[in-house]
């Protein structure tokens, strides 16, 4: 696949690409505009090549995953190391689903009932309700058996649903 | 679970969906052609220089002085000062050894030859 038909598969995934970003960056915006740029990146300059055993689109995925993850170590790295760390709060409670995705009030208490799922529920429900994949291209996607997949399905749904009801109760 | 809160859940993942999408950053890699070109310059600087010392190597090997000290080593044939201790009778004396004080001797292989004189010196006729 030559420079310019990767960009033009990179273009034509990016609004799905940036979502899958936000979800596997817990909703934190910046957090994934940053993991984006540096997929696009390692994709374009040959440090990931792709190598046709699945989609475009599944291995851009798994690619952007890696990178959040990395991403998540250096920050955990930084968290641990730096005395600044003490002083400022985390980031992830500095944001706000509401300010950063400027979401509607349904759209928001969605977007924080994923942010308290553990992050594989969140990863197999996007991936399966966001991206309409099915369990199986889930589990190809996020590299993990078929059986482990469906299992954090069931679990995040059955969460999701409670969390959503219970937010609902509340109002 | 039941199928009415699973599609409630569909349409609120495509309402997300349509907000991500909005709100989305443009597509844009402005720094990859950046990045291509400094790891493509590095990597041509690398192999210049290993061509380099490989070719220095190449070329200097077999020039150094130990090989032209081989050839002169080949033409000249040293003695040391006690090599004359090694000849055997009948045998020329080594032509590199240094001169003995007295007259050169060759051993009779008839009998022991009498020195010309004694240690102080004195011949048989009694001169000194």
């Amino acid at each position: 696949m030559t420079g310019p038909e990767i960009r033009a598969q990179l273009e034509q995934h990016h609004e799905d690409a940036f979502g899958w970003a936000l979800s596997c960056c817990a909703w934190e915006r910046a957090l994934a505009e940053d993991v984006l740029q540096t997929s696009y990146l390692k994709v374009l300059a040959g440090r990931a090549a792709f190598g046709g055993r699945s989609s475009f689109k599944s291995w851009l995925f798994g690619v952007i995953r890696r990178t959040a993850a990395e991403e998540r170590r250096r920050r955990a790295f930084r968290t641990i190391v730096s005395l600044e760390a003490l002083k400022a709060p985390l980031p992830s409670a500095r944001c706000d689903p509401e300010e950063e995705l400027a979401a509607s009030e349904e759209t928001a208490r969605l977007v924080a009932a994923l942010r308290a799922l553990p992050r594989r529920q969140r990863e197999v429900l996007h991936l399966v309700f966001y991206d309409d994949l099915s369990i199986r291209e889930a589990a190809e996607t996020l590299g993990i058996p078929l059986g482990t997949a469906r299992t954090h399905y069931q679990r995040g749904k059955a969460r999701l649903g409670a969390l959503l009801a219970m937010e609902r109760d509340r109002r | 679970m039941s199928d009415g809160d699973e599609k409630e859940l569909r349409a609120r993942y495509g309402a997300l969906r349509r907000e991500v999408a909005a709100s989305a950053p443009p597509f844009a890699t402005p720094e990859v052609h950046v990045v291509r070109r400094r790891v493509a310059s590095w990597s041509w600087a690398a192999a210049l220089a290993a061509a380099a010392a490989a070719g220095a190597l190449f070329l200097g090997r077999g020039r150094g002085p130990v090989s032209g000290y081989d050839l002169a080593l080949g033409s000249v044939m040293w003695t040391g000062p006690t090599d004359f201790l090694l000849a055997l009778p009948g045998d020329l004396p080594p032509s590199g050894g240094p001169s003995s004080a007295g007259e050169a001797r060759v051993r009779d292989p008839a009998g022991p030859e009498r020195p010309p004189h004694d240690t102080l010196g004195r011949t048989e006729k009694g001169e000194s």
